[in-house]
């Protein structure tokens, strides 16, 4: 089982692009997302490129797709009871009304979060996560930083297994919430397992911190020395590609957007915002390409 | 003649919290080249001791210490940690807590990323690790699935890529099952091989210690109270017995052999030497 | 709270399978035949991937097997709910820290008797007698944490027997430990088994103990019994041995190769079996 839909290893097309690069992919996905009117065409198309592109389908992770199946339909439910007139004909209980546009603001709605979420998902399992914490080095940001959240990916899995022995040992002392289909009972379940979950994780830490320091973790620190990157992680041509490819797709959903009259209205405010968040993202592009030219040539 | 690798003059060490000295009075040094066991019962202060050498006292946990603790003629509190551990490596007990890289090969440049060393260099130190203790099959696997033994062996080898002098052992097969555990031994063996390096290894049991080493060191409640070859230590049943701490089974076989007036006359600790004596003694 | 009736054997399984479920699909036990009798003291034995704690994990009910049939005492355990099952069968897991659930070892210890709904006059009674018995009285109000590793494993003991269940199954008690704290927890579930006719379950690798505690073990290799019966009888199949990584403890093998009969397994018994032979 894979919590959080983690990092599925794999030598696909997607596994292989830059973090990145996936990252600008996904965010010009979102925004197209936003913008187009057809809702049910975005989950399909990111579904598609998971399995087309990054050999995972959609199996894999159907069990996030179920999760999100209720979710989506009480959005619906929400909008259909909630907005205004005009009404169907029929009521609810002979009584309460069903409003006709909730039915398409609701159905756009759900599906552009479920291909939020794909997307995501998308980017979890085939991102290595310490590609994408040694990515987020590379352009700029701090080691220790990046390391932790690289290296707090590494123990899921370890963490995993802890808490099925942990399950297992509340059984043995006759504890009757686990499974249990009870949400307060299960929850406190979860409540009771942190503790020997925690206490393990925390012995543990004492270790792991000693092995890294000896094994040089603030060695670059202290001693005033410069870290070596030695992995390779580089924008490649298929990487500048992709990112092309996403900022046209963006442009051409924006264009799309206007000419079916369904780009959505923003006030003033919120353009200008857009403009100062637009220029903050252009200044941390240049100095990744910056960072990034700087890098390569060590 | 060179410094002794490592010189222990009259050390004592206390934690703050502890009401007694975990270590009293210990005195050894270790050359290069040897292998030497420290065995004692849990409590005995062997960790404390390991820890010592490492560095890892004073600079990361704190004690009192009082004698002298040199790496190399140079005494470990007047060097920083981040010197120390070029020179000296140690291998912890738990092969979860030693790998902290997705991949194998990312866990042995590690260590030399740390340092900052160029990338040139460490592409070739990768190599010859991986050559030297033969898991070049490993080095593309994910840490986590590895097995224990592979685990220990891959935190051995991004030890070695730091190519430290001496290398410190912690318990380094007890939470291994026998095949892991002989695949760590047999590792430390190539090293071991070498005779360039100084060893020390703190085991509970002293079965491989008593095939691989030149000396072993029994600790009782902090004091070093034994420190002979490997025939010797196994020999001495009362200092064994109130350390509590047993030797091989074939040792006390032969103690209790020659008890009971059986001619041995160079006493067989291991399984090899007794099946010899004993085919030599008994009618066929 | 009631013990259920006794029966003769403690485990029956009959051509037991399990199969990992997807993603994993790993055939870990591929027919396992066995009986274990009531008060008996049996090692489990087998490198890891044998299926040793897949076994384990089956009998204690964790784990419904894929194919077959595994009573214990005549039930099928994992149908139990948990409460019933900590009665017959009490499962000790290796590491120590994965048990602890409580702030004070007292109340860790109490905490499978509110499970199973004991009074707190009975819970008082049982509780202090088992911390007594294992020595850990003194430290009923210390946090489980600040516990060195040797008396975490004490308690994690104590936590399960304290429910008295029929059948103990103990993992590994002996991974970390050094030999004398080992003997300790071994010399403990011997005297449970000969006190209180507990049966033993016991999980390790150390054939040592093996030899002088155990009077039955069970081989497991490739996910099927390879050898069972008493150590003397096993330890002497070397041959049958050597597939399943086991080896022998160094008095057995010795005894092997100069063709001692009956095959020693403990020094007393090399050195008698020597002396006896060197007289002849």
């Amino acid at each position: 089982m894979k919590l959080l839909y983690q990092f599925s290893a794999g030598d696909s097309f997607l596994h292989r692009l830059d973090p990145r690069t996936k990252l600008v992919f996904v965010v010009c996905f979102l925004i197209s997302t936003f913008l187009l009117p057809h809702p049910w065409v975005m989950p399909l198309v990111i579904i598609a490129i998971i399995w087309i592109l990054g050999r995972v389908s959609p199996l894999e992770y159907l069990v996030f797709i179920l999760f999100l199946l209720p979710l989506m339909t009480a959005i619906v439910l929400i909008h259909l009871l909630t907005d205004g007139p005009p009404y169907f004909d029929t009521r609810l209980f002979d009584v309460v009304p069903i409003s006709r546009p909730g039915w398409d603001a609701g159905l756009l709605v759900a599906f552009r979060l479920a291909a939020m979420g794909i997307a995501f998902i998308m980017f979890s399992m085939t991102t290595d996560p310490f590609d994408w914490g040694m990515a987020m080095y590379q352009s700029g940001l701090n080691y220790k930083v990046a390391f932790m959240f690289a290296f707090a990916m590494r123990f899921f899995p370890l963490l995993q297994e802890e808490l099925v022995v942990i399950r297992n040992a509340l059984t043995a002392r006759g504890y009757r919430a686990i499974g249990s289909r009870n949400p307060y009972v299960f929850l406190r379940s979860v409540a009771i397992s942190i503790m020997p979950l925690g206490l393990g994780a925390l012995r543990r830490s004492r270790d792991i911190a000693l092995a890294m320091e000896l094994r040089g973790f603030n060695y670059a620190e202290t001693v005033g020395a410069r870290r070596t990157v030695f992995r390779d992680i580089r924008m490649r041509p298929r990487d500048h590609a992709i990112v092309a490819v996403s900022g046209l797709g963006l442009v051409a959903a924006v264009w799309l957007s206007v000419r079916l009259g369904a780009f959505p209205e923003i006030p003033r405010a919120w353009l200008v915002f857009l403009g100062i968040l637009l220029v903050l993202f252009s200044a941390i592009a240049w100095r990744i390409s910056r960072t990034i030219k700087g890098q390569a040539s060590r | 003649m060179a410094d002794p690798v490592i010189a222990l003059e009259r050390v004592t060490l206390r934690y703050p919290t502890a009401p007694s000295p975990t270590l009293r009075d210990i005195s050894f040094r270790v050359e290069p080249g040897e292998f030497v066991g420290i065995v004692g019962s849990t409590g005995s202060g062997k960790s404390t001791l390991l820890y010592l050498l490492a560095g890892v006292i004073p600079h990361y946990l704190g004690a009192e210490i009082g004698g002298d603790v040199r790496i190399y003629g140079r005494r470990t509190q007047e060097l920083s940690l981040a010197r120390i551990s070029e020179r000296v490596g140690l291998v912890l007990q738990d092969p979860e807590a030693q790998l902290f890289n997705l991949l194998v090969r990312d866990e042995l440049a590690w260590g030399l990323e740390n340092r900052g060393l160029p990338r040139a260099e460490i592409a070739s130190r990768l190599a010859s690790t991986l050559g030297f203790f033969r898991i070049e099959k490993l080095q593309d696997r994910i840490t986590y699935d590895l097995s224990g033994g592979e685990k220990q062996r891959v935190a051995l080898a991004a030890v070695h890529a730091i190519a430290p002098a001496v290398y410190l052992f912690d318990h380094p097969t007890s939470q291994l099952d026998p095949i892991g555990a002989a695949e760590v031994i047999g590792a430390v063996r190539r090293l071991a091989e070498q005779q360039q390096h100084a060893i020390i290894m703190v085991e509970d049991k002293v079965d491989e210690l008593v095939e691989h080493a030149d000396r072993l060191i029994l600790l009782n409640e902090g004091r070093i109270v034994l420190d002979a070859g490997p025939r010797e230590f196994c020999l001495r049943k009362d200092l064994l017995d109130a350390a509590g701490v047993r030797p091989t089974q074939m040792a006390e076989l032969s103690s209790r052999l020659v008890e009971a007036g059986v001619k041995l006359d160079v006493p067989p600790i291991t399984l090899e030497e007794m099946t010899v004596a004993l085919r030599a003694l008994l009618p066929s | 709270m009631t013990s259920p009736p006794p029966a003769e054997l403690a485990v029956v399984a009959e051509g037991v399978e399990f199969e990992y479920p997807a993603p994993r699909r790993v055939l870990a036990l591929k027919g396992v035949t066995l009986r274990i009798p009531k008060g008996q003291f049996a090692a489990i034995v087998g490198q890891n991937g044998s299926g040793k704690t897949s076994l384990a994990r089956c009998i204690s009910g964790y784990l419904r097997p894929t194919r077959g049939s595994l009573r214990v005492a005549g039930t099928e355990v994992w149908r139990l709910r948990p409460a019933q099952r900590a009665t017959r069968v009490g499962y000790v897991f290796q590491n120590p820290d994965h048990q602890l659930f409580r702030e004070r070892v007292w109340d860790d210890v109490a905490f499978g008797l509110q499970n199973l709904g004991a009074s707190p006059d009975q819970i008082q009674e049982s509780v202090e007698q088992v911390l007594r018995r294992l020595e850990l009285w003194d430290k009923r109000e210390v946090h489980p944490f600040q516990l060195s590793r040797g008396d975490r494993q004490r308690l994690a003991i104590a936590a399960i027997i304290v429910m008295r269940p029929q059948l103990l199954i103990v993992d590994e008690p002996t991974t970390g430990q050094d030999m004398a704290r080992s003997r300790e927890i071994m010399d403990l579930l011997a005297r449970l088994n000969r006190d209180e006719g507990m049966t033993i379950l016991t999980i390790t690798h150390v054939m040592e103990l093996v030899a002088e505690y155990a009077r039955w073990v069970i081989v497991m290799h490739d996910g099927r019994v390879l050898l069972d019966g008493p150590p003397r009888q096993v330890f002497s199949r070397a041959e049958e041995l050597r597939i399943s990584a086991i080896s022998p403890p160094p008095v057995a093998r010795l005894g092997l190769s100069l063709g001692l009969h009956p095959l020693p397994i403990t020094v007393p018994e090399a050195r008698d079996a020597i002396l006896r032979r060197l007289s002849a």
